[in-house]
């Protein structure tokens, strides 16, 4: 080899490096879930709540809510072994300390590496961006009984899209709608 | 040409007949109950079934009044809303909703789910049966 085709073969060596990292970072900088790709975990979860997106828990979460379906935040969301199983391994491959996803980069960082919420809305990262929302104080509207619908004001929620929202409240230096 | 496609048409029937007799042999629901019966309930009431929807009890942890209707409503051919988390639950009525009651594995996962969080407790075979008969009545 001489010193040309050297130069060459460096060249296209740094390129390829270069065109890896890009494509890395672009699959990094996106906020948007990928759809559920689970038939029994839309079925089996989505029918009392959305499916929400596997990329918002970190594993050891999804473990402990699989494994406590028997109460399940007050109801019985028993599943038959092979089930439960299967929807187990699609939330733990998929679960937020896995995930390249914005989202779930703010999750895992907003959590000690001890905690494992079993709510989506217990993690700090979504509680904080939510604490308005169920305070009577602020008079919000729409006024969900709880977080767990997210396409209540998430209205693209169900296409793994939550940047825009449809929500008021009342006080002035609070109102906000629309797309913000 | 007329002549083959009426054969094609009575083929074509005799066909959708087998098949409907066949579904109507796998009815779920009909399975259901006989394994009800077998587990000694009986004379299954759809007036039963009735009653114990509209039944109301008392959870203990919430205080809250449980009825069936809280989640489906008070019109099974219309939809409900789930009582915590408000997400709408499609109709009960097999009427309107041809899903409902076709499939056994569902049906058995529901009833004791619903049992559990609504009555406190799991259905006994007689009141899964006379539920059932009131649901596909509508």
């Amino acid at each position: 080899m001489n010193r040309k085709t050297r130069l060459v073969a460096i060249l296209l060596a740094l390129s390829a490096v270069s065109q890896t990292t890009w494509v890395t970072q672009s699959l990094a900088a996106t906020k948007i879930f990928p759809p559920i790709a689970n038939a029994g975990y839309q079925k089996e979860c989505g029918s009392c709540h959305m499916a929400y997106p596997p990329e918002f828990l970190p594993a050891r979460s999804w473990n402990r809510v699989l494994g406590s379906l028997q109460d399940h935040f007050g109801d019985s969301a028993q599943l038959d072994a092979a089930t439960q199983q299967r929807i187990h391994d699609y939330l733990v491959a998929n679960a937020a300390d896995k995930a390249q996803n914005e989202h779930s980069f703010a999750i895992m960082h907003s959590l000690n590496a001890s905690e494992a919420p079993l709510r989506v809305t217990a993690t700090p990262y979504i509680a904080g961006l939510h604490a308005a929302v169920l305070d009577p104080a602020w008079r919000p509207n729409p006024r969900p009984k709880t977080l767990a619908e997210c396409s209540v004001c998430h209205l693209r929620a169900q296409l793994g899209d939550y940047s825009m929202r449809k929500f008021t409240v009342t006080d002035e230096a609070f109102r906000g709608h629309g797309e913000l | 040409m007329r002549r083959t496609s009426f054969l094609g048409r009575v083929a074509l029937s005799l066909l959708l007949a087998s098949a409907v007799a066949s579904n109507a042999a796998a009815d779920p629901v009909d399975d259901l109950l006989k394994d009800f019966a077998a587990q000694g309930a009986g004379n299954f009431s759809a007036q039963a079934g009735e009653r114990l929807w509209d039944h109301a009890v008392t959870d203990p942890k919430s205080g809250e009044a449980r009825r069936c209707s809280l989640c489906h409503g008070d019109d099974l051919r219309r939809s409900g809303k789930h009582a915590t988390t408000g997400k709408a639950i499609e109709p009960l009525a097999p009427s309107v909703n041809p899903k409902r009651l076709s499939n056994r594995a569902d049906i058995e996962k529901w009833l004791l789910r619903n049992c559990k969080w609504t009555l406190g407790r799991e259905c006994t075979p007689q009141e899964k049966g006379d539920v059932l008969l009131m649901i596909r009545a509508r």
